[in-house]
């Protein structure tokens, strides 16, 4: 159980002053739950993730992990970022590992859990490749298997897919739930991509920006069996509306039109009605 | 090859036909036979010996200072507007204008020597490694800390290793300065050494010796800066993905 209560954090920028990336928010995350955070740039949800991760530190408030407090980076969180942030110095194997090192795990156990979560990945055949030697989804692959492998309670993972092709986005995708349903795992994804975001998710939570707050939270679990894939009519329509409900509270410029969205045009989604509201959907399917 | 040759061709040419008499400008043959004739006597073997200890020894005090130093720079921003200023200002001055205030300081000893060794080499690998550790993505150090790796083991284990690419450029260029100010300082004073004997040569008015001796000198540089040094940084750079980068 993930809570946060009223957590507030300020950013100090020599351009624009004080930002505050949060402002008192409150968000609570149950055992074995798969939840999207999506949301704008500037919505505070990569800040989230990183005080969750204990990174950062909040300016107010507290976030608890089954009811303690978070004070710092620990080996019940894995953590996975869009930059897999391998290190080129060790072998394939020897990164899955390296936590275990520092938890000072024997090495029977590390070699053990090594294969088994670069088979779980499909990475078996690559134990003792170099870091350049892979491809951006093979390098993401090796990045979750070092993160399951300390076997944490929950996955924190910030927009990991963000930067891969389509095909490899996808193969992640439908691997990520497998590995989710298998484990059991809670997880906390970040993602700037709405169809993303409602694949994957058991639970949407949409930001909006300034002032970040929750726009929507959304049980998907309810409405949308696994397997979904994006491309699904559901999926869309899901996705779209929303979107919509992000548009309606005067974000337009969000999702995909800020910079960093702009490298993702699949993510674009036709149609949708802007208008209607997800309750109106949700009323609609439900 | 085609081109050493070429260089020994033209050397014996102007040696023989230049406007130079023989024993001041010798030839190859000359160097040669003069080269052999050190090498038998040990004079040779003994000298670069000497000039060898004291060039590790200098440069293992100042790779360990240097990395150090660097590391603590890149880290400290109270220490870098302190000092480093300074250790840029410093590297800018030639080694062997120490060498006065180090005679003062440690007497005609090997000490003295070592120091303009240390000095010659000590910034450059400082600087070299600051820049390293600076460049290091902030990204491995948070995915280091998300995986418990804390403290000192963030440095032995992630910081230090990904900076190793730069560090060891630094090496190569410290490696180069330690050995050239070893030979300005044998050259103008110390027992021993490599450049005692030119210095020796240049004395006895023996050419042939004192080319000989460049020659040696030459030959060490070159081989250890090219072969230990050029094969570690081509492999380190090859691990890290940086070969792979430039190629593409």
């Amino acid at each position: 159980m993930i809570e946060a209560r009223r957590i507030s954090k300020r950013f100090q920028s020599t351009s624009r002053g004080v930002t505050a990336a949060l402002h008192e928010m409150s968000i609570s995350i149950g055992d074995g739950e798969f939840v999207s955070l999506v949301g704008p740039s500037g919505c505070g949800k990569t800040t989230l993730l990183n005080l969750v991760a204990g990174l950062e530190r909040p300016d107010d408030g507290e976030i608890l992990i089954d009811g303690k407090r978070i004070l710092g980076p620990g080996p019940d969180r894995g953590v996975m970022f869009q930059d897999p942030a391998l290190f080129p110095w060790l072998s394939v194997s020897e990164n899955v590992a390296f936590g275990m090192k520092e938890l000072r795990l024997p090495r029977a156990l590390r070699e053990e859990r090594t294969r088994k979560y670069l088979s779980l990945v499909n990475m078996s055949g690559f134990a003792k490749s170099w870091v350049h030697e892979l491809s951006g989804g093979m390098k993401q692959r090796v990045a979750l298997a070092r993160a399951l492998a300390l076997e944490p309670k929950t996955l924190l993972m910030d927009e990991p897919f963000g930067a891969l092709d389509p095909k490899s986005r996808d193969s992640l995708q439908a691997e990520l739930v497998d590995i989710w349903q298998k484990t059991g795992k809670t997880i906390l994804f970040v993602t700037h991509d709405m169809a993303e975001a409602v694949r994957l998710g058991s639970r949407v939570i949409v930001l909006r920006a300034r002032p970040a707050r929750v726009a929507c939270d959304v049980d998907v679990a309810a409405l949308l069996p696994q397997p979904r894939h994006v491309d699904h009519p559901e999926v869309v329509e899901l996705a779209a509306h929303l979107k919509g409900a992000l548009d309606e509270t005067g974000e337009r410029e969000a999702i995909d039109g800020d910079g960093d969205g702009s490298e993702r045009p699949e993510t674009h989604l036709a149609g949708g009605a802007g208008g209607r509201g997800v309750a109106h959907w949700l009323g609609l399917h439900l | 090859m085609l081109a050493v040759g070429a260089l020994l061709i033209g050397w014996a040419c102007i040696s023989r036909f230049g406007p130079w008499p023989r024993y001041m400008l010798p030839g190859p043959g000359g160097v040669a036979l003069s080269l052999g004739h050190s090498l038998r006597t040990g004079e040779l073997g003994r000298a670069v010996a000497t000039s060898l200890y004291r060039l590790f020894a200098g440069y293992a005090m100042s790779s360990a200072a240097g990395i150090t130093l660097g590391v603590m720079l890149a880290r400290l921003s109270w220490l870098r507007a302190a000092v480093g200023p300074l250790v840029v200002g410093l590297q800018a001055l030639p080694s062997i204008c120490w060498l006065p205030l180090a005679l003062l300081w440690f007497g005609l000893s090997e000490k003295a020597i070592l120091f303009v060794v240390v000095m010659g080499s000590l910034l450059s690998i400082t600087i070299a490694t600051e820049s390293a550790v600076r460049a290091v993505p902030t990204m491995y150090i948070r995915a280091a800390r998300t995986m418990g790796a804390r403290r000192l083991r963030l440095y032995t284990r992630v910081i230090l290793p990904a900076a190793l690419p730069g560090i060891v450029t630094g090496l190569k260029l410290g490696w180069t300065f330690a050995w050239r100010s070893l030979m300005a300082g044998e050259l103008l004073y110390v027992a021993g050494g490599l450049g005692q004997l030119l210095t020796l040569g240049r004395e006895l008015g023996d050419m042939a010796k004192v080319m000989s001796v460049m020659v040696v000198i030459v030959i060490l540089g070159l081989g250890f800066e090219r072969i230990l040094f050029g094969n570690v940084e081509k492999r380190v750079r090859e691990r890290w993905g940086y070969a792979q980068a430039e190629a593409a």
